[in-house]
């Protein structure tokens, strides 16, 4: 499948032009067609999918002249690695989600930091706690006392 | 408004950066902006991002002094890291490491900080100069633009963003297009019409373009970041006292003077990459050290300590800080990802950059210049101090240190308009940008075009409703003509490109 991750690097904004062309063509079109909101989108979306076009040709023939996959082969993604990418993104949704239900920043930053940095540097017990504890405390005071901004 | 700069309110601006609490700022901005550029995976522009949030409250010379300090910071701060443990803290100081850690390994690292400090404050000094005589008269010429000729200009922007910043162009101008229909969401500004907003009141101002920024910047940074774990070893070389650092210092003075012409060529080279839309420190730094290696008589020490190889990209990186600006106040178009924060968070402020800035608002010019400059001497002496702590600063596991910068990100996003949607912006974008870079797209021309979509959008449409829909005036006017011709090469320079490469490998294969 790696072989044709560059046909995807090319699908993959020719459909989000076809998206936008949608939205646009059900724009309102009062007046002159220069004059409808849907105009510049359909314009620029337009032209990103006829470079889309080209650019899955372009990728395509190289596909067909290569013997070998180039460049994804080189340093494909391990599973533990994939992992721990996508570890911190569970937690940022976790973090989304508390923030976005009202609950304390102080409560929500501080269960997203024990969670992650726990996980990624579990023998620094005492180094993790002290962050968790200087950063959420230390954020929270500083951004609502200093700066103003009312943090939930 | 004149062709020159006026020097009279040069000194006002001067006046007003010794304020006691403008001096507290820079200061602490530009520290801010070392530590940032000297931990790996924290980059200028994400510093600036985040910082943009906090800098809300105040004015916008106090916000200046904090984006700018962290901005010049950050630039030079990568070059600590760079030398020191051969980790680039920021894409700007990736050439920097090929000598700068050579001459630390070898017990020259005080010599190689001094020198790429000394380089940098020049870089700097270079660029902003370029940047006060420049500006004034680019705003005259700019002034004469209409419509066609703003919507010209985006393109050119995208274009040239694209084309120097991506691997393959095609990819480039996609993203860049892809940024223009990201700005079209929300109430289009002509007929108020909510486009692409599905009913949700939220979408109906737009995205935001600050946490959108900290999305694509960030997020990718820190999932790429955590998933390979591994921190450098520390190296010694430093230490000496204070003697020893004037002595260095005095030395890399010395380097710089006997390499003037390196130094010209670097910063000349550096500023106009700045310049250039989207384009910044990073392509600047390799394009000066490439030029540097072929011509330097002593090719073969380059990448074994050479103090050449320290200088030229040092110089360069810093002197693209004054070019990022003469667009971006000169003609509303960011010279790069940091400056296009800077002027979303000028737009925050209220004011609105381009060539109208320099008669209703100078002011602003001449701060950004003044800045510039004592920000310049502040990451000088800030950078030789700090460095031996930076040393050790550098060693934070990214698994403490990323998480730090998520929670950051979220504040920084939610901080803009108090709204919890923006930090789902933020989430959103950062996923976008995280296959993008997987699939080899630059987030530069993305920010880009999500900047100048309103212009580009508004432009177009109004050239056409004065012309009746027709497209002759931008065949009629000059400067629309100058850009025609040039968007028109670099298509057709691509395509013979692309057809050059083809026989080229028929042939290869034939051989085969």
């Amino acid at each position: 499948m790696q072989r044709y991750k560059p046909l995807t690097s090319a699908v993959a904004p020719g459909i989000v032009a076809v998206f936008f062309m949608a939205g646009a063509l059900r724009m309102p079109s009062t007046g002159a067609w220069y004059q409808s909101p849907g105009f510049f989108p359909m314009v620029a979306a337009a032209a990103m999918l006829l470079l889309s076009v080209i650019l899955f040709i372009q990728e395509w023939w190289k596909i067909q002249k290569q013997q070998e996959p180039v460049e994804a082969k080189k340093h494909p993604i391990s599973k533990p690695e994939l992992i721990r990418a996508l570890y911190i993104v569970f937690w940022m949704v976790l973090f989304l989600v508390l923030i976005w239900m009202r609950v304390s920043f102080l409560f929500s930053s501080a269960l997203f930091l024990a969670g992650t940095v726990f996980f990624y540097e579990r023998k620094r017990v005492l180094s993790n706690l002290i962050i968790i504890a200087v950063v959420a405390v230390g954020f929270y005071y500083i951004f609502t006392k200093f700066f103003f901004i009312p943090l939930p | 408004m004149g062709y020159l700069p006026s020097f009279s309110m040069l000194w006002a601006a001067l006046a007003d950066c010794f304020q006691p609490v403008v001096i507290i700022q820079i200061l602490g901005a530009t520290t801010l902006g070392i530590i940032f550029g000297c931990l790996p995976g924290l980059t200028a522009t994400m510093g600036c991002a985040l910082l943009t949030s906090l800098t809300y409250g105040l004015n916008v010379f106090n916000a200046l002094a904090i984006l700018i300090g962290n901005f010049i910071g950050a630039i030079y701060g990568g070059s600590r890291s760079a030398i020191l443990v051969n980790i680039p803290g920021t894409p700007a100081a990736a050439a920097t490491a090929l000598d700068g850690y050579e001459m630390a390994k070898q017990g020259k690292a005080q010599i190689a900080l001094s020198a790429a400090t000394t380089a940098s404050f020049v870089g700097t000094l270079f660029g902003l100069v370029v940047l006060l005589f420049i500006s004034p008269p680019l705003s005259n010429i700019a002034l004469g633009f209409g419509a066609q000729e703003y919507f010209l200009l985006t393109l050119f922007g995208i274009m040239v963003c694209g084309s120097i910043t991506s691997s393959n162009p095609i990819k480039g101008w996609i993203t860049g297009l892809f940024g223009l229909l990201v700005a079209t969401v929300g109430l289009d500004a002509i007929q108020a019409y909510p486009r692409y907003t599905f009913g949700n009141i939220q979408l109906n101002g737009g995205i935001a373009l600050i946490p959108a920024m900290i999305g694509v910047f960030a997020v990718p940074e820190i999932i790429d970041s955590l998933q390979n774990i591994d921190n450098g070893e520390a190296l010694s070389g430093l230490g000496g006292g204070l003697n020893q650092l004037i002595k260095d210092t005095k030395e890399s003075f010395v380097a710089v003077w006997n390499n003037m012409g390196l130094v010209l060529r670097s910063g000349g080279i550096g500023t106009l990459i700045g310049a250039l839309p989207g384009a910044g420190a990073d392509i600047a730094c390799w394009v000066v050290y490439d030029m540097e290696k072929r011509m330097s008589k002593n090719k073969e020490n380059f990448g074994k300590g050479a103090i050449e190889g320290v200088l030229a990209p040092e110089v360069a990186n810093n002197a693209v800080i004054g070019g990022a600006f003469i667009p971006m106040l000169t003609l509303a178009v960011p010279g790069d990802a940091t400056t296009a924060v800077i002027l979303a968070a000028l737009w925050l402020h209220g004011v609105r950059p381009g060539p109208l800035l320099m008669r209703e608002q100078p002011d602003i010019f001449y701060s950004v210049v003044a800045l510039i400059f004592v920000g310049a001497f502040a990451m000088m002496i800030i950078g030789q101090l700090i460095t031996p702590i930076l040393a050790r600063a550098v060693m934070i596991p990214k698994g403490q240190l990323m998480p730090i910068v998520v929670v950051l990100a979220v504040i920084g996003s939610y901080a803009i308009n108090n709204r919890v949607f923006d930090v789902l912006v933020m989430l959103v974008f950062g996923l976008i940008g995280h296959f993008m870079r997987k699939f080899d797209y630059q987030a530069a021309p993305l920010t880009l075009g999500i900047i100048l979509g309103t212009m580009s959008d508004e432009n177009l449409r109004r050239s056409l409703m004065l012309s009746g829909g027709s497209l002759a005036p931008y065949v009629q006017r000059p400067i629309s003509i100058i850009f025609l011709v040039v968007i028109v090469s670099m298509i057709l320079l691509e395509v013979r490109k692309a057809v050059k490469r083809r026989p080229l490998r028929t042939a290869a294969e034939t051989n085969n």
